[in-house]
């Protein structure tokens, strides 16, 4: 299967912008955050095709995840 | 036009120019008709003027009258709270209620819009509040110098139109979509941290910060804010309040904003 990992603010930083990924059927998204090395207490915003996902949810063929820095305010 | 409104518009009429009320004329009818500006400016709208600082909104009358007799709940009065109630303040909107127990500290300078070397220490909601009365008289303000956790909090919201997200921590903002829930009010999500800035428009059934933030612990974000980061994300709220009063929100509005401007990375979707 192939999806689609894209990056956001500073999770691009030494890593990329947009990247395609060959992955085994049963990969979650925590997965592709633990290969990527990203801390899922970093993430703001986990979207997959545009919705939100949870970092247990079971990537599909041409999934798109997109992944954003956590904000904060004030 | 009702009865009572005759001898204003009759007053107003040959003041106006082209649909325009001047502040000067507008005293005139507050002295004529022994009336406070907030007052004023409500007849002049009602009449079918507008006065004359709100000529470049270039709204309508019907639309100003709509931010006029709305009220605005915006939950913190940090970098995002004080510039969004002064964009509402000179946009027009009639009532705005602030929630906020901090005082100005000297790092908030850099970016808080009523933050002033001399105010050092002060309350920000009372601050700011002295400061909104100076740019529209007309404006009623609800200060409070508490969190929204406080008791007062419940009686607020239930009397506001919209509700605004400028918190700076997540326990209070999962309790501020979770109140919008049971109030059955439009929540304005936004978050700012260092170049980047996020907004979402969440409708009253909706739990996108639930949805998003529940599962990432309670860590502690490296605080990193940058001045022009508060404007463009203070901007998008603000035209969002105004699309939503005026009944001009549409699907589209209710997208995830993410802007990034280190990189240039402008995402709607």
């Amino acid at each position: 299967m192939e999806i689609e990992v894209k990056l956001f603010a500073g999770f691009r930083k030494g890593r990329f912008v947009k990247e395609v990924f060959k992955i085994d059927e049963g990969v979650s998204v925590s997965d592709i955050l633990a290969r990527l090395e990203i801390n899922e207490e970093d993430t703001g915003i986990i979207f997959v095709n545009g919705r939100h996902a949870k970092p247990e949810y079971i990537l599909c063929d041409l999934d798109v995840l997109s992944v954003f820095p956590v904000v904060g305010g004030g | 036009m009702d009865n009572n409104l005759k001898p204003v518009f009759s007053f107003i009429e040959p003041l106006s120019l082209n649909g325009f009320v001047s502040i000067n004329n507008q005293k005139r009818l507050e002295e004529k008709f022994l009336l406070n500006r907030r007052r004023s400016e409500e007849l002049i709208l009602s009449c079918g003027f507008i006065p004359e600082r709100y000529k470049r909104n270039n709204l309508g009358v019907k639309k100003q009258k709509s931010l006029f007799d709305s009220t605005i709940l915006i939950a913190g009065c940090g970098a995002t709270g004080q510039s969004v109630s002064s964009l509402l303040a000179r946009l027009g909107f009639g009532k705005i209620i602030l929630f906020d127990p901090d005082n100005f500290e000297e790092s908030n300078l850099n970016r808080q819009a009523f933050s002033f070397e001399i105010n050092i220490g002060y309350n920000k909601s009372f601050e700011t509040k002295k400061y909104l009365n100076q740019i529209n008289s007309s404006l009623i303000l609800d200060v409070l110098d508490k969190t929204i956790e406080s008791e007062e909090f419940e009686e607020k919201i239930k009397k506001s139109d919209l509700v605004i997200d400028a918190l700076d921590n997540f326990e209070s903002r999962l309790f501020l979509e979770k109140e919008c829930r049971k109030n059955n009010k439009i929540l304005i999500h936004s978050g700012i941290s260092g170049w980047c800035c996020q907004v979402k428009v969440i409708m009253p059934k909706d739990d996108f910060l639930k949805k998003s933030l529940t599962n990432r612990g309670n860590k502690k974000i490296v605080e990193s804010n940058l001045s022009f980061a508060v404007n463009i994300l203070s901007g998008i709220i603000s035209s969002l309040a105004v699309k939503i009063v005026t009944d001009n929100f549409t699907e589209n509005d209710k997208k995830f904003y993410f802007f990034d401007l280190e990189n240039n990375d402008f995402i709607v979707q």
